[in-house]
Parts: C-alpha cells; structure tokens; sequence
C-alpha cells in the first residue's frame, strides 16, 4: 500500500485475508475515514449450526426491543416486526452484538436476501452497524430464509432473533 | 461547574447508562436512582439475570459473555447509550473506565462521561506521562537516574550514590517485571550492570538501563480526591491498602492508621497540586507508598475512576462519591462538603472473592446457594450476589465487600472480625478464612505493615497449618 493514499478494495481485501492468516483474536486498522476490525471470537450467529432437529423447536421469545433512539440513529418508529403471528419456521440467525439491523448494503439497494432464498452458511444476511462501523452477520447454516423478523434499521441487542432459515435436509 | 453536556432541565428525569456489572453496577445502579435518575444497564449474554439486571430501570445486552465481546468494547457501550438516550454513561472501574476511546465516542454523541476528561486518561495512563505530570505538580517521585553505558564503573558508583541503595536496575522497555535485578551496593551494580543491560538487548531487542530507589518495606497510602474539573479539589483522606497479595489489594482501611500530620500533610498537598495541574474532573485516587524505613513518601499512580475500596472513604466521611460523580457529569452540583483531613470515625474493607486461599489462590466460580451477610450498626455490605446465583468464570473473581465503620480502629478491627465470622456464603471456596486470619492477627491489629507483610505471613501460616493437620 503507498503512503498518503486511501487504500483501494484489492488493498483491503489483501490486508483482511493477511490478518486472518494471523495470530490475532482482535484486530482494528485504521487509516483516516476508513477502518477495519476484525474479531475471531464465538459469536453465536456465526458458529455452525448444530444438526437441525426433526420438528424445529419454537424459538425463545424475542428479547426486548431496545427503545427507539432518540437523534443520531436511523431508526424508524418500529412497524410490527415482518415476521408473522405464528412461530417461524427454522433456525434463528441471532444479532451477533447491539447495534443497527440493515437487511441492505446501503440505501435504496436490494436486501441481501429475502424470504424464500435459499443460502449457505457463509452468505451475508445482514449488516450490524456499531458506531459507524459494518458488522456482516452470516447465515451460519445452509438453507431457506423462511422468515425475516427484524425491520431494516432497526435497533437490535445481542443475541435478537433477526432471521430463520430452514435447514436444508442433510 | 462546567460540563460538556447541557445541563437537563429539572422536568426531565436524567438516564444513567451503566457499563459494568458485578457489585459496581449494583452500586452505580443505586447512585443513579438516589439522585432520581434512571439506571440502564449494558450486560453481556452471561449477565441478563445477574443483580444489577434485576435492579435496573432498562437492560440492554450488548454482546457476548466473553468480555472481549461486551464489556470491553468501547463502540458497543458508544452505541448502547446512543440507543437508549442515555445522558450520561458511568463506567464503573476495570474495563473501559480509564479508555480515552470511549470517553471520546461519547462527547462526539454529546453525551456525558462520569468521569474525567480524554486528555486526563492519557496523561495519567502511562507510567512515563505520570511521572512527568507528578514532577510538574511537585509531588515526590522515586529517584531514578538513566544508565549512560554500563560497562563505564565510575559513572556507575556516581549514579548509584545518587539514587542511594538498595536500588534496582531496570530495562527501559522491559515490563513484566523481567529484567528487573535488586542491587544493595556499589560493587554489585558495577557487576550486574553489565549483564542487565545484555539481558535487556536479548529480552527487549534494546539494553538501555536506568536505576531507580528500591523501598523493600513500603506501605500503600492513597488520597482520594474528587476535582471539579477546573482545578479545584476536594479531599477525602487517605486509605491504607496495605494488605496485598502480589499487588492486589485484600483488605482497605479509612483513614490510614500511624500516619504523622507532617506525612500526612505531604500527601493530601500533593494530591491536590496534581489535581489543579490536570484540572482533573471527578473521583480519582493519588496511590503513593510510604516508606516503614526512612520518611520519604513516592508517587505510584493516577487512578483515573472511582476505586473498588471507595466505600470505606464513603463510609468515614460520610459521603456518596458515585452519585456525586453522576451529578457532576450531568453539570449538577456534586453535593460534596469539605471534610477534616482525618475523619472522626474508621471504615475497614475486606474484599470477598471466589478463590481458593489454601490453593493458591485458585479461582473458584461455580453455582452460590445461599448467601448470609451480617446485621449490625455501621456494617455495610456491596455486591451482587444472591441465592442461587451461578457465579460466572469469565471476569474478575470479586464477589463482593464487606464494610464495617465504627468509632476508632480498634472498634472497627473487632467488628469486622465479627462481622467476617458471621458471613456465610454457601457453595463455593471464598477469602473469607484470610480475612478471620488477617483480622486477628497481631500485626494487622497494631496497623501500618508494609505491602510486602502479607505474602510470607501466609504462608507460614498456611505451613503451620498442613503440619498441625499431620
């Protein structure tokens, strides 16, 4: 990477894919207005998903919604959570920290999935945003989406129920 | 009084956001509610029915249990009073409460730190700036003398006539307690300088030495001050956290006992000049040691939060140092009053943690039954435990402290030794049988051991004890 310049995505990329083949449990770079971390810790959205049982075990009920914040969040007035009346069907992708729930790469973008699209455990299924910064959250298992339970935007705690995927059958 | 933030206006009930947990959420939580504000707790995962969770207004999980994953990020606490509306975020000691990142984070929201300034937390928290700020302020610091070459013997003999013996030779970029090596005259430093500054090369990559005067029977006195952030102090005495196991603190004890006003005077003066050179802003604490064998008094550190023994300071003087804290970062009136130098009354401490004191300490978290604590006038009891509580293994192993206040130390070393005996906490291994031992013990009663007392003290009884067992 040359000095005084903003590092390009090839020069992010290359650093990302160094630093994971790095020691590092925690890492955070930053260079002027951009900044990387990274965390290789458990983080329960992310850690494979145990065998999925015969009849999916309704999920725990859904933690508090934090309030609503006051000014610099985006955060709309919550409309009734997209998830339907009935328990959803699946696997739960839980928010992996506190933070912003973003279904979409940035405004105006399509989500990244939407019921009925089938994923790997490594897909993007959402964005948590944490002081500025873009937390991706993976599927964690290969599947359907069958259900989307939190609104984009809106403020979610650690472990919140954000999305179900069906397993697929092994 | 002025205060980054707006001051609220009366009608506006002000919120707390806490971020810690264990006993100082509990007690935070309960400041916060005394000066009418509400308490929002951040937890990690392994927290959610802990005491302070049931105790607050609002909880909020902000990560996983693992502290590197919760209580230890500064954007997730950032975005959790973000996310909550939060006036004022309090946190705590230990994890984030001395991270000029989060305090920075947060002024940037414009909300309140309880707490002092970013550019405080820098200047105090690295031994070096502390030492430069302490010298500013003429506080007494340790003589040190940097080591131009080694090998040349006479310049040697000169600087170690300087610092005066015994001495140690320390690398300048060790740390870790290595390369560390005690020298008691002349000839030896001209023998181990040498080698040290080899070691140095080896360990650190570089072998620059310096000396610096070794106290072998010190003890630990600190004032504690509380700065409105313009220069003005308030102090509240001195404590003595003497009893201490490889540095940490077991037993607290307000005021220092043994100390002449002239010592006295030494501390608190220079507490306060330090105070006015940082236009430090809040609760903090001056650690010094006092020296058992000659009269000097050295500066050790700036503690830039309130302190795990600030109860028995409280309790002396008669004083809420937390909600005071909160107050002034909501640009209130702390409602702190001067105080005597000495407080007419003593508080003791002793710290209760899950650890095996016959094991070596060994941590001991499992699942708590039932736990006991003792009545009585002037006993004073924080922590977060509670029946059937399973205490968890991720952080630090303080289940609580037990405080007892009474009309002069004997009084109180007699209480608390009671008060000790009558605390039950069912299920798992505590320090609980170290503080019988060190309350009754000869020594702690006629007060001012130096830090290094405990350690071998306890073993010797702990030696005593397997062979009387035989």
């Amino acid at each position: 990477m040359t000095e005084n310049s903003r590092p390009s995505w090839d020069d992010l990329v290359q650093l990302i894919s160094e630093l994971d083949g790095s020691d590092f449990d925690n890492v955070a770079v930053e260079y002027d207005d951009i900044s990387v971390r990274m965390s290789r810790g458990e983080l329960p959205a992310q850690q494979p998903a145990q065998a999925a049982p015969a009849a999916p075990a309704a999920p725990a009920a859904p933690a508090q919604p934090v309030v609503a914040p006051a000014a610099a969040a985006p955060a709309p007035v919550a409309p009734a959570p997209a998830a339907a009346a009935q328990a959803p069907q699946g696997t739960a992708v839980k928010s992996p920290m506190l933070g912003i729930f973003f279904r979409s790469p940035s405004p105006g973008e399509p989500p990244f999935v939407s019921v009925g699209d089938t994923v790997t455990a490594d897909s993007v299924v959402g964005i948590i945003e944490v002081m500025k910064l873009m937390n991706p959250v993976n599927a964690g298992v290969a599947g359907t989406v069958s259900a989307i339970s939190a609104n984009d935007s809106e403020a979610v705690e650690f472990g919140q129920e954000l999305l179900y995927i069906v397993p697929e059958s092994v | 009084m002025s205060s980054p933030q707006e001051t609220p206006t009366p009608t506006k009930v002000p919120t707390v956001l806490v971020a810690n947990r264990g006993e100082i959420a509990v007690r935070v939580i309960e400041a916060a509610h005394r000066i009418g504000a509400r308490a929002i707790l951040a937890v990690s995962a392994a927290d959610r029915d802990s005491l302070g969770a049931a105790l607050a207004d609002e909880v909020v999980v902000i990560g996983a249990a693992q502290a590197a994953q919760s209580y230890l990020r500064p954007e997730l606490i950032a975005q959790a009073a973000i996310q909550t509306g939060a006036d004022v975020v309090h946190p705590g000691y230990g994890f984030l409460s001395e991270q000029p990142e989060l305090t920075e984070m947060l002024e940037a929201e414009g909300i309140a730190f309880a707490g002092p300034r970013a550019e405080t937390l820098r200047a105090v928290g690295d031994k070096s700036s502390a030492r430069k700020v302490a010298i500013a302020a003429g506080t007494p610091v340790a003589v040190a003398a940097p080591v131009a070459d080694p090998h040349n013997t006479e310049q040697l003999r000169l600087l170690g006539d300087e610092v005066g013996y015994p001495l140690l030779v320390k690398a300048v970029y060790g740390g870790g307690g290595r390369g560390i090596r005690l020298v008691t005259n002349a000839d030896e430093l001209v023998k181990l300088a040498p080698q040290a500054g080899a070691e140095a090369i080896a360990a650190f990559g570089n072998g620059e030495l310096y000396l610096e005067r070794y106290y072998g029977a010190a003890r630990h006195v600190e004032v504690q001050v509380f700065g409105d952030g313009e220069g003005n102090a308030l102090i509240f005495g001195d404590r003595d956290c003497s009893v201490q196991r490889r540095h940490q603190k077991l037993v607290e004890e307000c005021p220092a006992p043994g100390l002449t006003d002239e010592r006295r005077k030494i501390l608190h003066d220079s507490s306060r000049a330090l105070v006015r050179e940082l236009r430090y802003r809040g609760a903090g604490t001056v650690e010094f040691m006092v020296d058992t064998q000659s009269d000097d008094v050295i500066f050790l550190e700036v503690n830039a939060r309130i302190q795990v023994e600030h109860p028995v300071t409280e309790e002396a003087f008669g004083v809420d140092l937390v909600a005071a804290q909160l107050r002034l970062a909501l640009g209130l009136d702390p409602q702190l009053p001067e105080v005597a130098p000495v407080p007419s009354a003593t508080a003791i401490e002793v710290r209760i943690n899950a650890e095996d004191p016959l094991q070596d300490f060994r941590p001991a978290p499992g699942r708590i039954n039932t736990v006991t604590w003792p009545r009585g006038p002037g006993i004073r009891v924080d922590s977060h435990l509670k029946d059937d509580y399973s205490f968890p293994p991720f952080y630090d192993s303080l289940m609580g402290k037990l405080i007892v206040r009474a009309h002069n130390r004997e009084a109180a070393v007699e209480a608390l030794a009671s008060a000790v005996s009558r605390t039950k906490i069912d299920g798992v291994t505590t320090t609980l049988p170290l503080h019988e031992f060190v309350l009754n013990h000869s020594d702690f009663r006629a007060g001012s051991m130096p830090t290094t007392w405990f350690g071998p003290v306890w073993e010797k009884h702990l030696t005593e004890r397997t062979q009387s067992d035989d």
